[in-house]
């Protein structure tokens, strides 16, 4: 950008927004520049923080005269690079309108600004509403609501709402050419309380990771919050009975979620049979620097893989409690007849939703994975061919698999966390999940919060007429190409 | 650039989660200049990944905002509470770090120059003679520990010395030794800054020495305990000297620690009753830095009549006065912005008054309360328990 145009469009972003609350300062690019993923930074211009609607629409309206681009921010904490700044621009951070619009307990929907967190929810909910609950994630308490569903993140209640975009009743967007509008209910009544059954443009927001608006509003649906609950883990010996039983457990329709995982330690002979007392002596144990480092390579010894199955359950009362997890008795023996396995005991599983949101779980300072969805039926067939990819880049093995909506399609994610010091272990994670990804979508598993080389990829291999669409839905939207470019609509195969 | 351990490896290690950001299970906010200014880079993690940018060669320590980045910090400690990712302590020890890298580099904010001076002149932050330490004691008839033996040397530090309004804490804490029996002495005019404020502002040479000073004078004179009334000098005694490798023939407790004992020992007791309804504010090198938050509590619960209500965020999850760190000195507003923060929070508890166990919490919040024109009552402790005598 000429150096004359940025002081214009500095002066103006001051005022429409307020001189405090933008920056085009070294140190303040600098940090909205990168994130934990293995993405290299790019520098934004400038970085804004918008305080109202009206706001926003002045931000668009300068950005799209002056064509700059503008890329939604609220938190920071993807694990795609999604806010990277590719073309430099304006980043338009959403946390000042952090403002709860309405609660709605008896429908149970909220109506919120993209700064509303789920820590703000979480702490709602404990100081006056116990009775109910949102499929928070197992991200930071700092993770944006709109944002979270918006781009398909799902919580703990996966086998029951699927992601959180399907909780999504309705919107308040502002169009790259800064008019608003509202869709959903909302867009015909003075109700937030559903989305269909109107023709649903929702869709023209979701999973296009800010490519075509700003979301000013989210109204999302709650759930309750059943007062008996528990929770089981399961080690299974072998990656195809532990798929084979996370998928059955989630067509069972019981479980609020099942969640299927394999991740090798960062030190093989870690005692796991103890339960870590606290987060420092779990860092120690198994994710210690020093040791870390020694097994910056990974070459995994042979033998079966250990997939553990973690089963959430939870009911009214105490006798659904039961049936149900007599009616998880009666799977869990029926799969995995003949099969090794043990259940561990309740102290040395997973952290129970009081833990929700959590924290930590990045020592190393980076995280990255290709998150996919898909058939369920193909979980073991596409593992089988990505795990030796880990392998031949020399890194850990690390999986997720989880069920949606009663086990019509789940997610699977291929994680990797490495040591952002280490220039080698950075370049084999990226070129590990380049690799990855082609597997992944060779099996059917297409990804969510996908990085611009992964959109790149789908584009290349997508139905022509569906990429065709796809940008002339972003030209019709975002004429001069302004938001989140290089991205969902810019990219054409 | 020559670049401290600490800094060179966990500034890489930091994911940008956002963890630092609020308290984990409160999920309110945690870091004062982050929450008052917003952008990234007013928090912790912001910093740490300015850190990253500095050995990257991106971002320079000469840059007034980088600067004014790395100085907004009050070492509070809260990000490091809530981190679930570094090792407990790392985040403050890498903005220090590069603090120290800063000081290097000759990089240094004019307000902390005149704190590097007088140190060095006076032997305090201040800007006060080191002449006039020792008179807030003139009358108490208190023997000096550089001559005469005693058991235990009462530390005042340097608010209390030399800041007339603050001296209440230091003649009510000697009150309450005397109470006690405590065979109790100071140094007077020759006690002289801890310095651990010169380290958090990363001049580490001034620390240093100091450091060295104060721990030969308390050998030679003797002493078994050192009691402070500052929380600051108490984390530093304790957490920073330790560091040093230098032999410590004595203990050193908060006043707030000495006072618990004191009463445990039944070597003192609470008489007056005390209908007061008050809130504590945990000074966060006392708590956090320190690990010390039960004997505030206890002190105060023994006192007759009088009621502490807690609250929100307290003992681990409190959130700052904005006096640290050096940021009183250079970004008053911040400090005082963060102080009336805290004052609000306070308020809203239904207490009458505010009691913490930190000079440097109780002067700035005694600031805060002029500045926003709040009528809040602030009390060190020991003042409060010298009344209940």
């Amino acid at each position: 950008m000429e150096v004359e145009v940025k002081r214009m469009v500095m002066e103006e972003l001051a005022k429409i927004v307020g001189g405090e609350h933008v920056t085009d300062s070294r140190p303040d690019l600098y940090s909205y520049s990168r994130d934990m993923t293995e993405h290299e930074p790019t520098w934004p211009d400038f970085v804004v923080m918008p305080g109202s609607v009206a706001e926003v629409q002045g931000v668009l309206r300068l950005a799209n005269r002056e064509k700059v681009p503008v890329v939604p921010y609220t938190y920071g904490d993807n694990v795609g690079g999604l806010t990277i700044p590719i073309k430099g621009g304006i980043i338009l951070d959403m946390r000042r309108m952090d403002r709860l619009i309405e609660f709605n307990e008896e429908d149970r929907y909220i109506v919120v600004e993209p700064g509303f967190n789920f820590g703000d929810l979480r702490r709602m909910f404990n100081e006056k509403y116990p009775h109910l609950w949102y499929s928070f994630a197992g991200a930071p308490a700092t993770t944006s609501l709109t944002s979270n569903a918006l781009l398909n993140g799902f919580g703990r209640l996966t086998n029951i709402v699927g992601t959180n975009a399907d909780n999504i009743n309705g919107l308040e967007v502002v169009l790259p050419t800064g008019e608003v509008v509202r869709l959903g209910s909302c867009s015909v009544t003075d109700s937030w309380c559903n989305r269909p059954p109107l023709p649903d443009l929702i869709g023209l927001f979701l999973g296009w990771q800010g490519a075509t608006g700003v979301v000013t509003k989210i109204s999302l649906q709650l759930w309750p919050r059943y007062p008996f609950k528990q929770t089981r883990t399961l080690i299974i010996t072998g990656i195809r009975p532990a798929c084979t039983l996370a998928r059955k457990l989630g067509q069972t329709r019981i479980c609020e979620i099942v969640e299927c995982w394999s991740f090798e330690r960062a030190q093989p002979d870690a005692d796991t049979t103890k339960a870590f007392q606290s987060e420092e002596e779990r860092q120690l144990r198994v994710y210690t620097p020093a040791e870390e480092r020694k097994a910056g390579t990974v070459d995994r010894p042979p033998g079966p893989d250990r997939m553990g199955l973690v089963i959430k359950v939870a009911a009214d009362s105490e006798d659904e409690l039961k049936a149900k997890l007599a009616l998880l008795d009666v799977e869990i023996k029926a799969e995995l007849k003949g099969i090794p396995f043990e259940e561990l005991p309740k102290s040395l599983g997973p952290a129970e939703e009081e833990d929700l949101p959590a924290a930590g779980g990045v020592p190393l300072g980076g995280l990255t994975w290709v998150g996919t969805m898909g058939p369920t039926s193909r979980w073991a067939e596409a593992l089988e061919k990505i795990y030796p990819v880990y392998d031949k880049y020399r890194l850990r093995r690390a999986a997720v698999m989880v069920p949606f909506r009663g086990g019509h399609y789940g997610m699977l994610r291929l994680v990797e966390q490495f040591y952002k010091g280490d220039p080698d272990e950075v370049a084999r994670v990226a070129k590990c999940m380049r690799e990855i990804l082609n597997v992944a979508l060779d099996h059917g598993f297409v990804p969510y919060k996908a990085p611009h080389w992964a959109i790149a990829e789908m584009m290349r291999r997508g139905d022509p007429a569906w990429v065709e669409l796809l940008t002339r839905l972003k030209k019709m939207l975002d004429p001069n190409n302004i938001m989140n470019p290089g991205r969902y609509g810019d990219i054409k195969g | 650039m020559d670049i401290p351990d600490v800094v060179r490896e966990w500034s890489v290690r930091c994911s940008q989660c956002g963890d630092c950001k609020i308290f984990a299970s409160l999920f309110l906010p945690s870091c004062p200049p982050g929450h008052m200014f917003k952008f990234n880079s007013y928090y912790a993690t912001g910093r740490i990944v300015i850190g990253r940018g500095i050995q990257e060669g991106a971002l320079a320590l000469e840059d007034e905002d980088v600067l004014e980045r790395l100085h907004t910090c009050t070492a509070c400690r809260a990000c490091d509470e809530n981190c679930g990712n570094l090792i407990k302590g790392h985040i403050v020890d890498v903005i220090e770090g590069l603090r120290q890298m800063a000081v290097s580099a000759g990089c240094t904010l004019p307000a902390h120059d005149i704190m590097v001076q007088s140190l060095k002149k006076n032997d305090n932050v201040l800007e006060k003679p080191k002449e006039e330490r020792g008179d807030w004691a003139q009358g108490l008839g208190l023997r000096n520990i550089a001559t005469d033996r005693a058991d235990v040397a009462y530390r005042a530090g340097c608010l209390l010395s030399f800041d007339p309004e603050m001296r209440g804490t230091a003649l009510a804490s000697l009150k309450l030794l005397r109470a006690a029996g405590v065979d109790v002495g100071i140094e007077g005019k020759d006690e002289a800054c801890c310095g651990g404020r010169a380290y958090e502002i990363g001049q580490v040479g001034e620390f240093i020495k100091y450091a060295e000073h104060n721990i030969e004078a308390y050998n030679n004179a003797g002493v078994s305990t050192v009691v402070v009334s500052c929380a600051d000098g108490l984390s530093h005694f304790r957490s920073l000297y330790t560091k040093l490798n230098l032999k410590m023939n004595f203990r050193v407790l908060h006043m707030v620690e000495y006072l618990d004992l004191l009463l445990e020992e039944d070597r003192l007791r609470f008489t007056v009753d005390m209908p007061l309804k008050v809130t504590y504010h945990d000074p966060c090198h006392l708590g956090r830095h320190a690990g010390v938050y039960d004997s505030p509590r206890n002190v105060l619960r023994r006192i007759p009549g009088l009621e502490l209500v807690e609250m929100e965020r307290r003992r681990e999850h409190s959130w700052c006065c904005g006096a640290g760190g050096g940021v009183k000195q250079a970004y008053p507003a911040l400090s005082l912005w963060t102080a009336e923060e805290r004052i609000k929070e306070a308020r809203a508890t239904g207490a009458a008054a505010l009691v913490t166990s930190c000079p440097w919490c109780q002067s700035n919040f005694r600031d805060a309360a002029l500045e926003y024109g709040e009528d809040l009552p602030v009390y060190d402790i020991a003042e409060i328990a010298a009344m209940a005598l």
